[in-house]
């Protein structure tokens, strides 16, 4: 027994752990999905004033449709409003803005449109700029790419008005880009599968799901009292998530409330966007770190040691079992451990599919043989490129701490 | 050799001994062999030195081997006497008293012999009723006369003879000598002679280099032909370090124990320490591959024991015979080989009588294992057509016939030993249960999917 059979032995537990977590996690996604298909959220008997914030940055090629899109609600327009932070662009965005708001004078269209000096210091900053200038009882946010449905404001504010115990409500996302080329389609899965997995699975069984960044309503008085969003935090929406969870309120995924977005289109573009949310998460869980020994944080600790094992198990235990792997088939290691079937890691395959599989069914055109296809290829590309990210994303942070470096805000970079 | 004990006594002749014993090659093993008197051998390789070294221990004289060049007189007062190819080692032993044996056409002239020399042509070796025709291509020295006792004769086509050696008192001198023919017998019943003694050798048959690989059924059948022709023999094996107690090593010892039964004598070859053309032992498997790709090794030296890298040759060999006496095979020790002659250089020889007798020194007429039914009826058709006397070697130790029982070999036996893995039983158990619970989780999610076409088909396709 060799401390490398010892540390193959503490990867392979943590593997499976992992695996069987998800496969208990697609189970309740899924139950969850079959009850909200009789649900619909009832309007409150008077809507309250929102504060719809959309921060943006060179954001000139997807805003006009995201904000047209924002005044497509079904929601009635006098109670909401529309604060579009420009942040720092060098692009024709502030141009556009002003040519909308000349043509909807009526709506109550607000763009701020900040400089080099109070601007461009990333989602967070901008944020709170547009948090200092809005009115709304609740905030909703979304993304510069987004395209919202119309029902997406009114599902959203009728959800939390029904529950006091809800901190913020959670929007479905979907990839409109998917059918551009092989990456978007594994992307379109991969947010599915996240969805319905990670985050309708955690609702159902543990009552928590984390903000996406985008399509969520919040109440104002919890960013009030929580000061804001974290400007350091370059992950704002997991950071948030852990505040909300801390003040004791819930956070409810509503699968109706639907956006549209955007997905990177290249492999480069797919990289950076990783990389920026490994590090943003790994900032959020060592900030959170110590709620994990504090009795009063209960459920919470389950997200903290969910995405630890993500972020840090999963990916630790990956890279040392193919890395084993690898050098005992070039005969550099030497490992006694006794190790499971081929048949074993076989069905596991399987099981991948069929999960990952399930978890898409839940939207139309996604049940299709050529999906099932697509997943296995994702299991042996996309799958190891996120590994990838993931220990570059942990080497960059390290990096970071280490020169002291401020983490820069790295935005995504938008297609025609 | 009287008197030549007493060259042994000083602590200062030990030291020297024991230097040589140190820087001499092959020397500690011979030194201590059975506590014989331990002589020196000046000889070059090209001379012959290892066949000399095989007579020489065949007439019961260990030697210590020094080429021309590596000789000194300093080294004559720690030996019990010297047998030289060189005529210098001869003037210095005269000078100390150690006694001489001065072989081959460099190591005279001997003071009292004359040499007459014989330009070419044939000659008739003669020795105590054996004789073989020879024929000299070159100009070589016979010994025309010499005081002293003279060992056999050769007879030229003219009817001229001449002595073989002649052994003068301390002295003994041998001009004409081949090595590969009864000059060799000749030469040792010339050493034994001068060594003092005169007693008849015995006469044995061997097979040689046998290994666990060796064909074994033809090895059964080898033993019993002999057997029935009333042939004793010897069987020297190969020794092997590893596996003894593999199938095929279990099977190849009861093929011996069968051998045994039937007038076989086990013994174990020395190991064999391969040289490159340099001189320099190949002591290492890696060195041995390459030698041999490269065909630059020699299997014709002498096997000297010493260590072969790693594990000390000695502890190889005692686990090798620990599994031999476990396995009931009675191994002779074999420390003075009886000097080997093949079946060529036997049919050469010319007996006086119907009968062939022996010689003056142990012989082994030797065979590589037989490879057919034929090559082993020609093989016992010579023996018996010489009318040999043959013995069986170390027989006093065979009073009581032994009997061959045989042992079942377990054939299912992996020979390959499977690697001792940790957490083995662990990983039987949760391989089990991880099957069962994949196996479960696959069937919910196929139950689902089930389930979740009908919804699918009703929410997003309804007419």
């Amino acid at each position: 027994m060799t401390p490398l059979d010892l540390l193959l032995l503490a990867a392979l537990i943590c593997i499976w752990l992992l695996l069987l977590i998800n496969v208990v996690l697609i189970v309740g996604g899924y139950r969850y999905y079959v009850q909200s298909e009789r649900y619909t959220p009832k309007p409150p008997e008077e809507y309250p004033m929102v504060s719809v914030m959309v921060p943006a940055h060179n954001e000139g090629v997807v805003i006009v449709r995201t904000v047209l899109s924002l005044l497509d609600f079904d929601y009635p327009p006098e109670r909401y409003e529309i604060i579009v932070i420009n942040d720092n662009s060098s692009d024709n965005s502030a141009e556009l803005l002003e040519d909308i708001q000349r043509t909807h004078p009526e709506r109550n269209l607000t763009v701020i449109n900040t400089g080099q000096q109070n601007g461009g210091k990333g989602k967070s900053n901008a944020l709170n700029i547009g948090f200092a200038q809005c009115s709304g009882e609740y905030v909703v946010i979304y993304d510069a790419d987004n395209t919202p449905e119309p029902a997406a404001l009114r599902l959203l504010v009728s959800e939390i008005c029904a529950d006091d115990s809800l901190g913020a409500v959670i929007g479905k996302f979907r990839t409109r880009n998917k059918e551009q080329n092989l990456l978007t389609r594994f992307i379109n899965i991969e947010t599915l599968a996240f969805q319905w997995m990670a985050q309708a699975g955690r609702w159902k069984l543990m009552g928590l799901c984390t903000i996406p960044g985008t399509n969520f309503i919040i109440r104002r008085k919890i960013l009030e009292e929580m000061g804001g969003w974290d400007i350091h935090a370059i992950a704002e929406d997991t950071e948030i998530s852990f505040r909300i969870y801390r003040m004791g309120y819930k956070i409810k995924f509503l699968p109706q409330a639907v956006t549209w977005e955007q997905e990177p289109q290249t492999l480069k573009v797919w990289f950076r966007q990783r990389t920026r949310w490994v590090k943003g998460n790994i900032y959020v869980l060592i900030k959170n770190l110590p709620l994990l020994f504090d009795p009063k944080a209960k459920k919470v600790r389950f997200d903290i040691l969910y995405f630890l094992s993500i972020y840090f198990l999963l990916l630790t235990s990956l890279v040392v079992s193919d890395g084993v792997l690898l050098l005992n088939m070039l005969g550099m290691v030497h490992t006694t451990l006794a190790g499971f079937s081929n048949m074993l890691w076989l069905l596991a395959i399987v099981l991948f599919i069929l999960g990952t599989y399930v978890t898409i069914t839940t939207e139309k055109g996604e049940m299709s043989f050529s999906n099932l296809l697509v997943i296995a290829v994702m299991y042996f590309t996309y799958s190891k490129l996120w590994m990838a990210v993931a220990v570059y994303g942990l080497l960059q942070y390290v990096k970071d701490k280490i020169l002291r470096r401020e983490t820069k805000w790295y935005k995504t970079e938008r297609f025609a | 050799m009287n008197g030549l004990v007493k060259r042994l006594g000083s602590a200062f002749l030990c030291l020297c001994l024991g230097f040589g014993l140190l820087v001499l090659p092959g020397s500690a093993g011979e030194a201590q062999d059975g506590q014989r008197p331990v002589s020196l051998l000046v000889c070059d390789e090209q001379d012959g030195r290892y066949r000399l070294e095989a007579l020489l221990r065949a007439c019961g004289l260990p030697v210590v081997s020094v080429s021309r060049d590596e000789y000194s007189p300093g080294l004559l007062p720690g030996y019990e006497g010297v047998i030289t190819t060189d005529n210098r080692p001869y003037r210095d032993a005269l000078e100390a008293g150690v006694p001489v044996f001065c072989v081959g056409q460099r190591s005279g002239p001997v003071q009292g012999a004359s040499l007459a020399t014989l330009e070419r042509g044939a000659l008739t070796l003669r020795l105590d009723g054996h004789s073989q025709q020879l024929f000299a291509r070159d100009p070589v020295e016979l010994l025309a006369q010499a005081p002293g006792e003279a060992v056999g004769s050769l007879t030229l086509t003219s009817g001229e003879q001449f002595p073989f050696a002649a052994v003068m008192g301390e002295v003994g001198y041998a001009p004409f000598y081949r090595g590969d023919d009864l000059s060799a017998l000749a030469l040792a019943a010339a050493v034994r002679r001068w060594m003092g003694g005169q007693d008849e050798g015995q006469m044995y048959v061997l097979i040689d280099e046998i290994y666990p690989f060796t064909d074994l059924a033809m090895l059964c059948l080898s033993a019993e032909r002999l057997h029935e022709n009333g042939i004793p023999f010897i069987l020297r094996i190969m020794p092997v370090y590893d596996n003894l107690d593999y199938p095929a090593f279990l099977r190849y010892a009861q093929v011996l124990r069968y051998a045994q039964s039937l007038g076989g004598t086990v013994v174990l070859h020395d190991p064999i320490v391969l040289y490159t053309d340099n001189d320099e032992p190949i002591d290492t498997r890696k060195e041995r591959v390459r030698a041999a790709l490269e065909g630059r090794f020699s299997l014709q030296r002498q096997p000297v024991i010493r260590q072969t890298g790693g594990e000390p040759i000695e502890t190889k060999l005692a686990r090798t015979k620990k599994a031999l006496e476990d396995l009931g095979i009675l191994r002779m020790d074999m420390a003075l080989p009886p000097l080997e002659l093949t079946c060529g250089q036997l049919g050469a020889i010319e007996s006086d009588t119907r009968n062939f007798g022996t010689f003056a020194v142990d012989t082994m007429v030797t065979f590589a294992p037989f490879e057919s039914e034929e090559e082993l009826d020609e093989a016992i058709g010579i023996l018996n057509g010489r009318w040999l006397s043959l013995s069986r070697y170390g027989g006093e130790r065979f009073e009581e016939e032994l009997r061959y029982d045989e042992i079942p070999v377990d054939e299912q036996f992996e020979y390959r030993k499977k690697e001792e893995l940790s957490f083995t039983a662990f990983f039987a158990g949760a391989n089990k249960l991880l099957i069962l619970i994949v196996l479960i989780s696959a069937g919910v999610f196929v139950l689902m999917l089930t389930f979740g076409r009908r919804i699918y088909r009703n929410k997003f396709y309804k007419e």
